[in-house]
């Protein structure tokens, strides 16, 4: 499996990336798509704490905890999902078995941590529940959130420019980056091969095709026709106008790494946006896709 | 019967809405402009001769409640062991109960739109079964057929339609939240006076499905029409976050006005 860590910032910001397969079974790729990608959980480090942005999936468990070990001792520790989905709840019952989790930042609504990131029924039976310590750190969109006590390092929590579900997108100043969870994710692999950042320097093939078929094929049908779809472009626009962004990190698909990077796939995706805006809404037929016809016997 | 109780009002359900359907969970409290409003995320319980459905997993913090209310509706109205668990699609508040409930009835299969929940619950990959429309799954004396998920976030959600009584389950379909207040909780739509529901469905898009924002919602409830009435001849509508419907045509043109006023209403105030 391809694991790996990346040093996205100077022992600031991390990300831990776990591949997965693309095989018609996820929704995160169309239907049609082959290959693989990286399912990643972000690092925000300072001196004595950490906010851990993401959980990622079941099958990763092992490694993410792992890499963790590899960057947290004692260190106090804040879990972040980002949004009520699986990939953002799986993981944190080991993760906070395992570490010292003080902490579950999220948006008003929710009850206590031990009560809603339980998902999985293998920890119904274990008594000691490392969530049961952790508190509740409540969170408004365009709040600042405090990486360590002192507040010198903040997340800024913005409204996304792109959403289907639920969401926040997260900016850090200090590393210039923005975590933007299900948009930008359309970086994938053929082979299970890191590592899986793209940074200056790489071949990148990404045309707009890629970025359409991705946001068409499945959160984003909608962009198909889209009346208004302006408003998203100026939304984006100004939102990388006002944030001086060098580093996209997305919760699947190669983060992206770098400012030439960042402006390459920005283009992309206001293009893709406008190009898509162009077309016939597809919004009734969505309704009878079926999986692809190439999925193996087996996977169905 | 556990009592899911919520500010005071105890937990009407679960309520058989028609011959051994029933209607399972509890009201969520949420705030809307200082008022309580109740949402939830409903889960069913379908029973044919042979076998049970589960249809939606319930968000998981439910699942208490409704893992107890299944328990004691199988055992007391001895009903058959549960063979599917039938999902909408992946999102936690549809299927966030699934691996609990996988692990609970071994013989059960989860169906519907189960994309990435393999890599969720790998333990039970080889349960997981994604289904295409038109695929039924009988139940004895009646079976659940998957059809077009009209109305839906997720690109590849899956609706269930019950064929003995004619009753669709359209998960994010028809969403919209009810007063708190025993008057509205636990009833049918049509038995709750002062619900103004073309407002609640607008609330509901604007809360939460935000691409109404960018679509025209006609074509969508052109075909909504078409499906519930000249295809299934529906006579109830079971949504996961609304109240139950037995009049679909009685209700439907203020379904109708609710999307359109969920659609015309955020355009416009994007336009300011």
């Amino acid at each position: 499996m391809g694991n790996a860590i990346h040093e996205v910032h100077r022992d600031k910001v991390y990300a831990l990336s776990n591949s997965y397969r693309i095989d018609g079974r996820v929704g995160s790729y169309p239907t049609d798509t082959r290959g693989y990608a990286p399912w990643n959980v972000y690092v925000i480090r300072e001196p004595g704490t950490a906010v851990i942005i993401g959980t990622g999936m079941t099958i990763h468990e092992t490694p993410l905890l792992e890499q963790l070990g590899t960057l947290i001792n004692d260190e106090r520790v804040a879990l972040f999902p980002l949004s009520y989905e699986f990939t953002n709840l799986c993981n944190a019952r080991p993760i906070a078995d395992r570490f010292r989790v003080e902490s579950v930042i999220h948006p008003e609504g929710r009850p206590e941590p031990s009560g809603w990131l339980n998902v999985r029924p293998e920890f119904a039976a274990r008594r000691e529940d490392g969530l049961d310590r952790a508190t509740q750190r409540i969170y408004r969109t365009g709040d600042e959130i405090w990486v360590d006590e002192a507040g010198s390092r903040r997340l800024k929590v913005l409204f996304p420019a792109l959403r289907l579900l639920a969401t926040q997108w997260i900016y850090d100043k200090e590393s210039k980056s923005l975590l933007t969870q299900d948009v930008f994710t359309w970086v994938s692999r053929p082979a299970d091969t890191t590592p899986w950042v793209l940074q200056p320097g790489d071949q990148d093939e990404t045309a707009i095709e890629t970025v359409t078929s991705v946001l068409l094929g499945n959160r984003y049908w909608w962009l198909a026709g889209a009346r208004n779809a302006d408003v998203i472009r100026n939304r984006l626009k100004r939102l990388f106008e006002e944030y001086e962004v060098c580093n996209i990190l997305p919760q699947n698909g190669s983060p992206l790494i770098g400012a030439e990077v960042v402006q390459r796939h920005v283009q992309l995706l206001d293009e893709a946006i406008g190009e898509l805006a162009k077309m016939k809404p597809i919004g009734i037929e969505v309704g009878e896709w079926k999986l692809s016809p190439e999925q193996e016997e087996g996977d169905r | 019967m556990p009592n899911g109780l919520l500010d005071d009002v105890p937990n009407p359900l679960p309520v058989e809405v028609a011959e051994n359907i029933f209607w399972l969970g509890q009201c969520t409290n949420s705030k809307y402009r200082g008022r309580s409003i109740h949402t939830g995320q409903a889960t069913f319980l379908v029973a044919g001769t042979d076998h049970s459905a589960v249809i939606e997993a319930s968000a998981h913090t439910d699942l208490p409640v409704v893992q107890d209310q299944l328990e004691q509706l199988l055992a007391e109205r001895g009903l058959p062991d549960v063979r599917y668990v039938f999902v909408t699609h992946q999102e936690v508040p549809h299927a966030g109960g699934i691996g609990h409930l996988l692990a609970k009835y071994p013989d059960a299969e989860g169906i519907g739109g189960v994309q990435d929940l393999h890599l969720i619950f790998p333990q039970f990959a080889h349960r997981l079964r994604f289904s295409e429309l038109g695929d039924e799954y009988p139940l004895g004396g009646t079976s659940l057929r998957v059809v077009e998920p009209v109305f839906r976030d997720l690109a590849f959600t899956r609706w269930a339609f019950e064929t003995r009584q004619r009753t669709l389950f359209p998960g994010d379909g028809f969403a919209f939240g009810h007063e708190h207040d025993p008057a509205h909780c636990g009833h049918f739509v049509e038995d709750v006076s002062g619900l103004d529901l073309p407002i609640m469905i607008q609330r509901y898009c604007q809360s939460a499905f935000n691409w109404v924002e960018y679509a025209d919602v006609e074509p969508f409830t052109q075909r909504l029409g078409q499906l519930i009435f000249d295809e299934l001849d529906a006579a109830m509508l079971l949504p996961t976050h609304g109240l139950p419907i037995r009049d679909p045509r009685g209700i439907f043109p203020y379904l109708e006005e609710g999307l359109k006023r969920g659609s015309s209403t955020v355009t416009e105030a994007l336009l300011r």
